[in-house]
């Protein structure tokens, strides 16, 4: 019985890849920023389920066509726990994809404004500075992305009068005191145009700053 | 209670347990040495496998010709008589960290599969003593029942620490609720 050889030098059992993705994932779940997608890794799993795929092929190519488990007790446990480490490895890259779709969702329901993705916009502030912007997603995750947003707007356009993305907490006053966290451009208020400048303050009517805050440009002061 | 897209479900299936053979398996020396070896697994092989693999098969293998199935378990180092016994005594003392990470969900993943009565309120009686203890600590920054806050702290496992979260932000919201003023 001959297996294929196999050339990772990092780990050495089967499932140990699908662990780091794991960790990966337990760590996203503290953090507020979704950490880079991890495509090496992703894909490393991928192999390896194949290559356990090649392996329950040749086991069941030498046993013949009409090979039941009952014949061969330990064949059939080879094939077995081959098996169940493809499993493994499909239940942990569903798992992260999961997790991180979710965290997806989420950031469409808040606001998260990509704008910034792929090119340099506005004042030239170093991306870095801006937490906002979405760092080392994959390029399906932009687009689910997209394409979950594009679902949210519809749904939000069945009801004008009601922001179904909006605050949560009830506004305690009319006009807030607020300072600009980052560069943001410039609003149209029924007062004028406001330019929202780094670190400048500002006495605004809460109702057309709100969409602001929640995105993390300024920041409400008590 | 196995969730299949919960992560601490999945981290908690890797936890290893001690397994026999029953048979001997050609090919299958990956593992115990790593991939690249394509020796057998002789029956009566003493291996360390990982919950996700131990307890398929455990139960798997069952047939008329191998009734115990392809593997039989023994107990894990986590609940070996040594640690119920330092458990029963001082359940405060024991670093449950240090035994496994996860050790409240392992002993539910290893009493699913035995049914140990005993081990069950051994297991009950220390998670009640504990999270009282961890309750007092998340609501006083200086315990009076215990010296060293950080030790017990750093003994905590994944449950027990969950448990301190949500203590401590209960306790927090509590405090912010009775002061507001408006």
């Amino acid at each position: 019985m001959h297996f294929s050889s196999y050339n990772l030098s990092i780990t050495t059992m089967y499932g140990d890849l699908a662990a780091k993705l794991i960790q990966d994932s337990k760590r996203t779940q503290s953090l507020d920023v979704l950490p880079a997608y991890q495509a090496d890794l992703v894909n490393s799993i991928i192999r390896e389920i194949r290559d356990l795929q090649r392996d329950v092929k040749i086991l069941l190519d030498q046993q013949g066509p009409n090979f039941r488990a009952s014949q061969d007790r330990r064949v059939s446990c080879a094939i077995f726990v081959l098996q169940i480490c493809m499993r493994r490895n499909k239940r942990c890259l569903l798992a992260y994809h999961k997790l991180r779709a979710r965290r997806l969702e989420t950031l469409v329901w808040s606001g998260f404004e990509t704008a910034s993705i792929g090119t340099e916009v506005d004042s030239g502030v170093a991306l870095s500075d801006r937490p906002s912007v979405a760092s080392g997603w994959h390029p399906d995750e932009e687009e689910y992305f997209r394409g979950y947003g594009d679902v949210l707007a519809e749904l939000k356009g069945e009801w004008t009068d009601i922001d179904l993305t909006g605050s949560m907490d009830p506004p305690t006053d009319l006009f807030i005191d607020v300072r600009v966290l980052k560069d943001a451009g410039e609003i149209q208020t029924e007062y004028g145009l406001i330019t929202l400048t780094k670190n400048s303050q500002f006495y605004v009517r809460q109702g057309d700053v709100e969409r602001l805050i929640q995105q993390g440009y300024i920041q409400k002061l008590r | 209670m196995n969730n299949y897209y919960d992560i601490d479900d999945i981290l908690s299936d890797g936890q290893k347990i001690p397994a026999v053979f029953q048979l001997t398996v050609p090919g299958m020396g990956y593992l115990e040495h790593g991939r690249n070896t394509n020796t057998d697994i002789k029956e009566g092989a003493r291996i360390e496998l990982p919950l996700w693999m131990a307890e398929i098969l455990a139960i798997g293998g069952i047939s008329d010709e191998l009734p115990t199935g392809f593997i039989t378990v023994s107990t894990p180092a986590p609940f070996s008589n040594k640690v119920l016994n330092a458990l029963s005594a001082d359940p405060a003392n024991v670093d449950l960290r240090g035994q496994s990470m996860q050790f409240y969900k392992f002993a539910e993943r290893w009493l699913a599969m035995t049914g140990d009565d005993a081990l069950l309120d051994t297991i009950m009686d220390t998670f009640k003593a504990r999270a009282a203890i961890v309750n007092d600590h998340a609501h006083n920054t200086r315990s009076a029942l215990m010296t060293d806050r950080s030790e017990f702290l750093g003994t905590l496992d994944d449950t027990e620490i969950k448990l301190f979260k949500a203590a401590q932000e209960a306790s927090k919201d509590l405090k912010k609720w009775t002061s507001m003023k408006k």
